[in-house]
């Protein structure tokens, strides 16, 4: 183990649960459903951090510039309850390659300080590749997030197995932005996983920033955190 | 005090390494990028290490020097000679890598290559 690795492990060792809403394809809702999460699991200690390092859309869905505190390492920004980071408060666009993603994913865990958390939810990035191979180490669990559309279960289904080939575990599946009801269900059930969902809200794109989430988001979101065991 | 954290990751990381044997020396390897004050680091180190087997121990910090270079417009560049306002710099000390995220200091592009200057690491240890 190197040094980053030792002050990572130190940094975590006091999060009961690590949750991280990933889905393989972009576009899907993760970053939303995520954010939601967080806010719904207050008064409970609960950290967000947004591990979308190129397309971070955390601060926008809170409608927060915050500045990291530095101390010891950097404090996350604290807004309604929940402790962010999100590398989106620092640049407005910052292309790296694989290798120093990875290097940058292992300083964040190294040097930002959650101290004691119930939960820590991440956002991850679309796609299923450093981000998801530098996070496993750390025994996280996994939301996966797909909408009904055929092209996004397809690739959240090799998200599956491909975290399974990692032993990592599913506490299952969301299906997002359903317009009446959901048609995943059995497919969902039939990898052996759970199924919950969410229905499309109109309101959402309005209510980004303090009225977020909106109404119904708030309610499918609680009803899903339920279903999936996360509380 | 970003020396403090790694102080203490870097002497958790020895303190595993010694496995209950007296550490004489360390050497460490730090990259530019990093802007980490090796004298403050040094000192921490010896401040962290009383008590542990590291207590007493000599500490050398080998700086690494980096280069980024342009795949556009082929110029070469010292980190020093990257503009970089107070608030980027602090950015780069906590994540090299982002040194990406400011370009080409000549003529902007973002296609550079980043070469040394982000390393962390233990070079030698001796115990006794």
């Amino acid at each position: 183990m190197n040094s980053l690795s030792l002050l990572a492990e130190e940094n975590l060792k006091n999060i009961k649960r690590v949750i991280c809403f990933a889905s393989g394809k972009g576009g899907v809702g993760k970053s939303v459903l995520c954010s939601a999460s967080a806010l719904m699991l207050v008064p409970r200690g609960v950290g967000l951090l947004d591990l979308d390092i190129h397309g971070s859309s955390v601060p926008s869905i809170f409608g927060v510039k915050g500045v990291p505190r530095e101390e010891k390492g950097l404090l996350p920004f604290e807004t309604r309850g929940v402790k962010v980071f999100s590398m989106g408060f620092m640049f407005d666009s910052c292309p790296l390659l694989g290798s120093e993603i990875s290097e940058t994913i292992r300083e964040i865990f190294a040097i930002v300080r959650w101290g004691k958390l119930d939960f820590l939810l991440i956002d991850m990035p679309p796609g299923m590749g450093e981000e998801i191979l530098e996070i496993l180490p750390f025994r996280p669990q996994f939301v996966v997030v797909t909408t009904p559309s055929p092209i996004a279960w397809e690739v959240a289904r090799k998200l599956v197995h491909l975290l399974r080939r990692a032993r990592v575990q599913i506490l299952g599946v969301i299906e997002n932005m359903c317009m009446n009801e959901p048609r995943l269900h059995d497919k969902v059930l039939r990898l052996g996983l759970k199924h919950s969902w969410v229905r499309f809200d109109p309101q959402l794109d309005e209510s980004f920033g303090e009225k977020f989430p909106p109404p119904q988001l708030s309610e499918d979101v609680n009803r899903t955190l339920g279903e999936l065991g996360i509380c | 005090m970003h020396e403090l954290a790694l102080a203490e990751g870097i002497l958790k990381n020895l303190v595993q390494i010694a496995s209950g044997r007296r550490v004489e020396k360390l050497v460490l390897r730090i990259g530019e990028f990093r802007q980490i004050n090796p004298s403050l680091l040094i000192s921490l180190l010896q401040d962290l290490s009383k008590g542990t087997v590291a207590e007493g121990m000599e500490v050398q910090v080998e700086t690494v020097y980096g280069e980024i270079r342009c795949l556009d417009c082929g110029g070469e560049f010292s980190f020093n000679q990257v503009p970089l306002t107070d608030s980027q710099k602090e950015c780069v000390h906590f994540f090299p890598s982002t040194l990406r995220a400011f370009g080409c200091p000549q003529c902007g592009s973002p296609r550079i290559e980043i070469r040394g200057g982000r390393e962390l690491e233990i070079k030698s240890v001796v115990i006794k």
